[in-house]
């Protein structure tokens, strides 16, 4: 099995820094995903370890071999693109196949391989049919299955979900998961969604302008966000931001209290400006008046199905909440939001750095 | 399946506007006429006997089809000093244009290829460069390209005719397959990178099955271009390979006796044979590649 290291890694277009100092260790049949926005160099990173993409300082090493300079064929690696990129004029059998081909493996060896793949992803009826042929999950198969048939350590996904709908994108993310169950091959995943992150992941890397800004299991990114940043990237609806000034061991937030002593590390000076984090489902709706919490005016109601989505005002501050489909909340209603004080999340006003 | 009482689908083409639908038709009938009226007179007068052309019924049809002027415009029209007719040179023509399109397009998509896909050094600069030569009036050049072609001993040969050809066409012909091939994702250069495929591999198991449609249009373009080319041929062919177009030249301003307006009418729609061939069988091709462009598929 084989991990991946990537020692102080910089990469440039032209004068441009586009990476800089990137240190990621990943060991041997982990699946971790790297996550963050468009532009935040997570796809130019995978390209990196491709050996697609050129490298200005330091190393990439796989399987413990300094792969930096390696042509990306001798390098032990497969990928799946997001716009699949199957050879347009090949039947599914000849794109599974070219790679073999051009490494020139024995005829037999490569039908069996073919065969094999085919059947663990269920398209041995499409092996004779053109891409052109075939329905985007169908294409996206066939590209999962190519990377597959190279019998690789390591497999690269570059979002390879985004050009699928919904029900496809489900389906298929689980499909990967039970891939790499599988198989037990390194997984490298790139993408935008947080939610195929949190579902796939052993650890999530999550990026930001060049930088990487938290790693950790999902548990740890959702939980404990090292910043404002992955606390608002990751969690849909995001968290909910309110600031405040350390008062003893509370804060005080839009004249209310708040007790954050259970949310610290260490205790903090009065009049520190902090923002304190709270996601929607750590917010408690309650129609009763006398109950304790911020009062605020429901704004609009959105049924999710198992829960309701509450969008709060309070002055000019907005706030969501998630409460249980059975709630009878709905628009107009004045209603007091409960805050779980140990489920806070307590950052910096001015780094976003989490206390 | 349709209900019983689903109204019927509205046909608004048939009826629609008529008035301004007549007049789209009488405009488009009559820009065809006139388009077509030349054509026609140089068929109809190719079959005519001199006796019939001096009538001046410039465009009625022949009393009698006589395909003797053809054949003599084929077979044994003077065309200068020699009276071989026009047979002379269509072999020309075709030992001119083949290699030289053949030779143009391999040169133009390896070019083109290269330019969008490698990231050669100075690409842009060097493309640019192409362009720039490409628009140059090519009678400015003849001048330079005869020392050239003559200092290398290539002037006056087959071989110095088709080098000049396949030189001109490369600006245009690189153009097309460059901005073709920016078209194709780059993850397709990607993931056959990763597949182990090198870059003679990928440009002939991936890129060369996808440009058919380019290769048609590029190849259109260039046979009616280098059959319907006059200059280069005069200039470069010397006396042995001087191409059809030139030899109809000849046919068409010998200065002497009386002028033969059936056997040129027929010498000239035998030298546009080819191109009209080529339009009439690929124009499909040329559509289909010059679409294939802007929209992705």
């Amino acid at each position: 099995m084989t991990g991946v290291q990537l020692r102080d890694l910089g990469i440039r277009y032209g004068n441009v820094e586009v990476l800089k100092g990137i240190d990621l260790d990943i060991p041997a049949s982990e699946f971790i995903v790297l996550l963050g926005p468009s532009g935040c160099g997570k796809s130019t990173l995978l390209n990196a370890i491709a050996g697609l993409q050129d490298v200005a300082e330091g190393q990439i090493l796989i399987g413990g071999h300094d792969m930096t300079s390696v042509e990306p064929k001798n390098r032990g690696i497969a990928m799946v693109f997001q716009s699949y990129a199957l050879y347009p004029r090949m039947s599914v059998r000849g794109n599974l196949s070219f790679g073999l081909k051009v490494a020139k493996v024995a005829k037999a060896e490569i039908e069996r391989r073919v065969a094999n793949v085919a059947k663990m992803l269920q398209i041995e009826p499409l092996l004779d049919r053109k891409p052109s042929e075939l329905s985007g999950g169908q294409r996206q198969r066939v590209a999962i299955g190519r990377a597959v048939v190279r019998d690789a350590g390591v497999f690269l996904f570059d979002e390879p979900l985004s050009n699928l709908d919904a029900q496809l994108r489900s389906d298929l993310r689980v499909e990967i998961k039970r891939l790499h169950q599988r198989l037990k091959s390194t997984m490298i995943y790139v993408t935008h969604d947080q939610i195929e992150a949190m579902t796939l992941a052993d650890r999530i890397v999550v990026m930001k302008d060049r930088i990487i800004q938290q790693q950790g299991t999902p548990d740890e990114i959702y939980n404990k966000p090292a910043n404002t940043f992955v606390a608002r990237f990751v969690g849909s609806p995001a968290m909910n931001f309110l600031e405040g000034v350390v008062k003893g061991d509370k804060a005080i937030v839009d004249g209310e209290a708040v007790r954050i002593a259970s949310a610290l590390s260490a205790p903090l000076v009065d009049g520190r400006k902090v923002i304190v984090g709270i996601r929607p489902e750590d917010l408690t709706v309650q129609t009763d008046q006398a109950a304790s919490g911020f009062a605020a005016e429901v704004d609009v109601v959105e049924p999710m199905g198992p829960e309701k989505l509450v969008w709060c005002k309070r002055g000019t501050i907005g706030l969501s909440a998630k409460t249980p489909s059975s709630s009878k909340v709905k628009s107009g209603d004045s209603i007091r939001l409960g805050l779980s004080e140990d489920r806070l999340h307590i950052f910096d006003a001015e780094t976003g750095r989490r206390l | 399946m349709t209900t019983a009482n689903a109204p019927a689908p509205v046909r608004r083409n048939a009826l629609a506007a008529p008035l301004s639908r007549v007049l789209v038709y009488v405009l488009l009938i009559a820009a065809a006429i006139v388009a077509l009226v030349p054509l026609y007179v140089m068929i109809v007068t190719a079959f005519k006997s001199m006796e019939e052309i001096r009538t001046g019924t410039l465009l009625s049809l022949p009393h009698a089809f006589s395909f003797e002027h053809w054949w003599k415009a084929w077979n044994s029209a003077c065309t200068g000093l020699r009276c071989e007719g026009l047979k002379v040179g269509f072999v020309n023509s075709f030992l001119i244009t083949i290699p030289s399109v053949v030779l143009a397009i391999a040169a133009g998509a390896i070019t083109g290829y290269a330019l969008s896909f490698w990231r050669v050094r100075f690409a842009n600069v060097l493309f640019t460069v192409m362009l720039i030569g490409g628009f140059f009036p090519y009678q400015v050049l003849i001048y330079p390209l005869v020392r050239i072609t003559s200092t290398i001993g290539i002037f006056n040969s087959l071989v110095g005719v088709i080098a000049i050809h396949v030189v001109f066409a490369l600006p245009v012909v690189t153009l097309l397959f460059r901005n073709y091939f920016a078209s194709i994702p780059i993850d397709l250069f990607k993931a056959a990178r990763v597949d182990g495929a090198g870059y003679w591999r990928f440009f002939f198991s991936i890129l060369l099955p996808m440009s058919v449609p380019m290769i048609a249009v590029a190849g259109i373009l260039q046979v009616t271009f280098i059959w319907n080319d006059y200059i280069v041929g005069l200039v470069f062919g010397g006396i042995n390979y001087a191409p059809m177009t030139v030899q109809l030249n000849n046919i068409v301003h010998s200065t002497y006796g009386e002028r033969e307006y059936n056997v040129e009418m027929a010498a000239t729609l035998l030298t546009s044979v080819i191109p009209l061939l080529v339009y009439f069988t690929s124009g499909r091709w040329f559509v289909r590649g010059v679409a294939s462009g802007a929209v992705k598929g």
